[in-house]
């Protein structure tokens, strides 16, 4: 579902790399949990996967789309719920839900039902007529992942999708995404939360100094050991802690 | 003082590497950027130099420079008070860090003190920028001593401090009874919308009557025979005191008198204007970040809001939502094209009351609306659609919404990068709502001009059509400045708009189709007839914002991922 082949970025006042060559492949079916520590690369590689920042080497491929020869046919593919908050305030959300659904071609019914689907799970239907400007930071969490989950795409890419959600929206994004992989669509998201990636994840990425430094399942990870998915990530990123 | 100092140097901070940032990695564009702008306000500064210096060095023939000083430092004064009130309204009440500033142990008058020293220099610089050639102009043509030297630099810094007091109170007071309001964006944008067109009104009228009404007493107290404050007093003194302290051509002790009277007038609405601002600012900044409760309002799903649109269509709509919504957009953005067609229904009032009794008695007796008509009768009609096509040109070019449309989207653009959505289709739904402001200013235009000059309604229809089509093109090209190097990183709305150089540079470029169209339909009309102008007007404004739509494509899919 989703390929990156040795993609590297570099940001115009830095010599260093923010991503150096990293390889990944998603595939259908499962919930991808890319987790590092703060300025490992996980933002970057996710806009330059969402098409924000364009690579300076490498491929993405989204669904089979390559995302350089044909980024509008790509991005049909996924949906991207951004770790900032900062959407188009002076709109009302349903007015938002509209609009994003109207750039992926949502019909009118299809819409309509979801809409009233999301707002009613995630209890923002009563606000849904406000202007965007007066919702809590939690509420505008909650609208942007309905309007990313709105259009229904095969791939969900979520960038600390748990952040300023109470407990109830969090379990029931986590049922959401598991119902989604379950019909064998895939999720990708970044969090900093070990126990959800633990105990939601199918595979774990974890990026270091923009390299990713392991891949796998759970246990693949662990390499046999008891050890919880914390101290491996303590361990495997141990110099940025030092 | 503490508090102030530290707000105000990280404000500057924050606004000094904004305002240089750059995404480049080679510094080539930048310096091309860089000397593009110096050069086009060079060139600006530069033609505005020469009409003043043409202009006192003529009133100086008959020794009434000063004069000259008081009309630069009147149509400044006046531009402030029109133009700062969407700057006030968004610097004090829509900047990102206003949380964030809000609660921090800070007192609220110096929060309010450090945003308005920012509106303030901007509105300096503005100022300098008309008055600054003007003065130096009078000193070449009048000469001057250290002491007028001294007293303008106490005038010169002090030129933004009265309107921008005034407009400043005003927006205050506008933020914190709206606090009380439920559609509170909706009521600052509609009242600060008629606020702009009453005080833009009302100093434009003010302005035109103090002209003839000072210009006899104050030409006769230039010249030595009476008091200054005789004649300009009665009308609007401050400007006159500032003249009369610079020129001093009623003596020392009258420029130091009237230098002393205006430096306490300055101080006394900046006094005022900090009491009301450390009293409510703090106030309506907590009461405007309030958020909705539960039980608001339940959207409609089943509205026909709800329903497919096209692409272009719904960027167009979110377009039109946000610049309505946003009172600094709707101020900065389209207040213009209701006020510039306006200002013509005063034109017939102002030259009746200022040709006064020279008036002859057949045109006394005709009604003021009907002043031009009879005017211009008789005068042929390819004349009057030269002349309506340049302003309704003009009316185009000085609209904003095109130039900064992409600004306007901050950094929330990125989100918009990562949807299945070509760059060109947002740009597209943009350009709709920039092309029918421009198209509805022109229209205005046409409809008051029709009403000045009823028989040449149809000269106004054709001019009102070409201007309409060449709209479409001064967008485009206004929006492929902003597409290819946007301001997206800014802390209030003002600094996406106001403070942003592509409105200016929107404007530069659309001085080209304007010379194009107004140059060939006018060319056609007065040496072919009426038919051929209007032909040619259409066909170039046709050709012309073909290639500025085509432009505008290409350049948002290339430069803008």
């Amino acid at each position: 579902m989703l390929r990156l082949e040795g993609i590297t970025k570099t940001y115009a006042k830095s010599a260093v790399p923010a991503v150096k060559s990293l390889d990944l492949h998603v595939r259908r079916g499962e919930i991808f949990g890319f987790i590092g520590p703060n300025g490992a690369g996980k933002t970057t590689t996710i806009k330059m996967l969402c098409g924000i920042l364009r690579p300076d080497d490498g491929r993405i491929e989204i669904g089979g789309v390559d995302m350089a020869k044909d980024p509008i046919a790509a991005k049909r593919n996924f949906c991207y719920v951004p770790d900032v908050h900062d959407t188009y305030d002076r709109l009302t959300g349903q007015e938002y839900l509209d609009f994003v659904a109207d750039v992926y071609g949502v019909p009118t019914k299809e819409r309509r039902e979801r809409a009233a689907k999301y707002l009613e799970m995630f209890e923002i239907a009563d606000a849904a007529g406000e202007r965007i400007n007066t919702y809590s930071h939690g509420m505008k969490q909650k609208l942007l992942i309905a309007a990313a989950l709105l259009p229904a795409p095969p791939l969900w890419v979520l960038d600390e999708p748990m952040t300023g959600l109470d407990p109830k929206s969090s379990a029931l994004l986590k049922d959401e995404m598991r119902a989604h992989t379950a019909a064998g669509n895939t999720v990708f998201f970044s969090t900093h939360v070990l126990e959800v990636a633990e105990k939601l994840c199918d595979r774990i990425g974890i990026i270091r100094n923009g390299s990713l430094v392991a891949v796998g399942t759970l246990e693949e990870l662990r390499g046999g050991k008891d050890e919880s998915l914390e101290s491996l990530f303590l361990e495997l990123t141990e110099d940025d802690y030092a | 003082m503490r508090d102030f100092r530290i707000v105000f140097s990280v404000l500057l901070r924050q606004r000094l590497r904004t305002m240089f940032q750059t995404k480049a990695k080679s510094g080539g564009g930048r310096i091309a950027v860089t000397v593009l702008m110096i050069f086009a306000f060079a060139v600006l500064e530069a033609m505005w130099s020469a009409a003043c210096f043409g202009v006192l060095q003529g009133l100086a023939a008959s020794g009434r420079a000063a004069l000259g000083l008081f009309g630069v430092f009147l149509a400044s004064m006046v531009m402030t008070l029109f133009f700062s009130i969407a700057s006030v309204i968004g610097t004090l009440f829509s900047a990102n860090d206003a949380e964030l500033l809000a609660a921090l142990p800070l007192r609220g008058g110096a929060v309010f003190f450090a945003r308005f020293m920012f509106v303030y220099f901007g509105e300096l610089a503005i100022s300098l920028f008309i008055a600054l050639p003007a003065f130096v102009c009078y000193m070449i043509v009048a000469g001057g001593g250290a002491l007028s030297a001294l007293a303008s630099v106490i005038v010169l810094l002090l030129l933004p401090a009265l309107p921008l007091a005034v407009a400043t109170v005003l927006a205050l007071l506008l933020m914190r009874s709206a606090v009380f309001m439920r559609h509170r964006e909706t009521f600052m944008t509609v009242m600060g919308v008629l606020l702009g067109i009453t005080l833009s009104l009302g100093g434009n009228l003010i302005g035109q009557m103090m002209g003839r009404m000072g210009l006899d007493e104050i030409t006769s107290v230039m010249s030595g025979a009476g008091d200054v404050l005789a004649g300009a007093s009665r009308t609007f003194p401050p400007a006159a005191w500032a003249a009369e302290a610079i020129a001093a051509d009623g003596g020392a002790a009258s420029a130091l008198l009237h230098g002393l009277l205006y430096l306490a007038l300055c101080a006394a609405a900046l006094a005022l204007t900090g009491i009301v601002g450390s009293r409510t600012y703090a106030r309506s900044v907590s009461a405007s970040r309030e958020t909705a409760k539960r039980g608001g309002r339940k959207a409609r799903l089943s509205a026909k809001s709800m329903t497919a649109k096209n692409p272009v269509l719904a960027c167009m709509r979110r377009e039109r939502r946000g610049l309505l919504r946003s009172p600094t957009y709707a101020m900065n953005c389209l207040l213009g094209a209701v006020i510039f067609p306006l200002m013509f229904l005063l034109v017939p009032f102002i030259t009746k009351m200022s040709a006064g009794e020279e008036l002859p008695p057949e045109l006394a007796e005709v009604g003021t609306l009907r002043l031009f008509a009879v005017l211009l009768d008789g005068v042929p009609a390819q004349y009057v659609f030269a002349v309506a096509l340049g302003i309704m040109l003009f009316a185009t070019f000085a609209n904003i919404a095109a130039s900064t449309a992409i600004s306007r989207e901050g950094e929330g653009l990125e989100r918009l990068k990562a949807m299945p959505l070509r760059m060109s289709t947002l740009c597209y739904g943009k350009l709709i709502v920039s092309a029918a402001a421009n198209a509805a200013t022109v229209l205005l235009t046409a409809a008051v001009l029709t009403v000045l000059l009823p028989a040449y309604w149809w000269a106004m229809l054709a001019a009102a059509f070409a201007a309409s089509v060449a709209g479409i093109g001064t967008a485009a090209l206004g929006m492929l400045v902003d597409a290819v190097r946007p301001k997206l990183v800014w802390q209030n709305e003002a600094e996406a708009v106001k403070q942003n150089a592509n409105g200016f540079f929107g404007m530069l470029l659309n001085l080209l189709i304007g010379l194009l169209v107004g140059g060939a339909g006018a060319l056609a009309a007065v040496f072919w007839g009426m038919l051929p102008g209007v032909l040619a007007a259409a066909l170039t404004a046709a050709a012309g914002s073909a290639a500025g739509v085509w432009g505008l494509g290409r350049a948002a899919d290339k430069a803008m991922i």
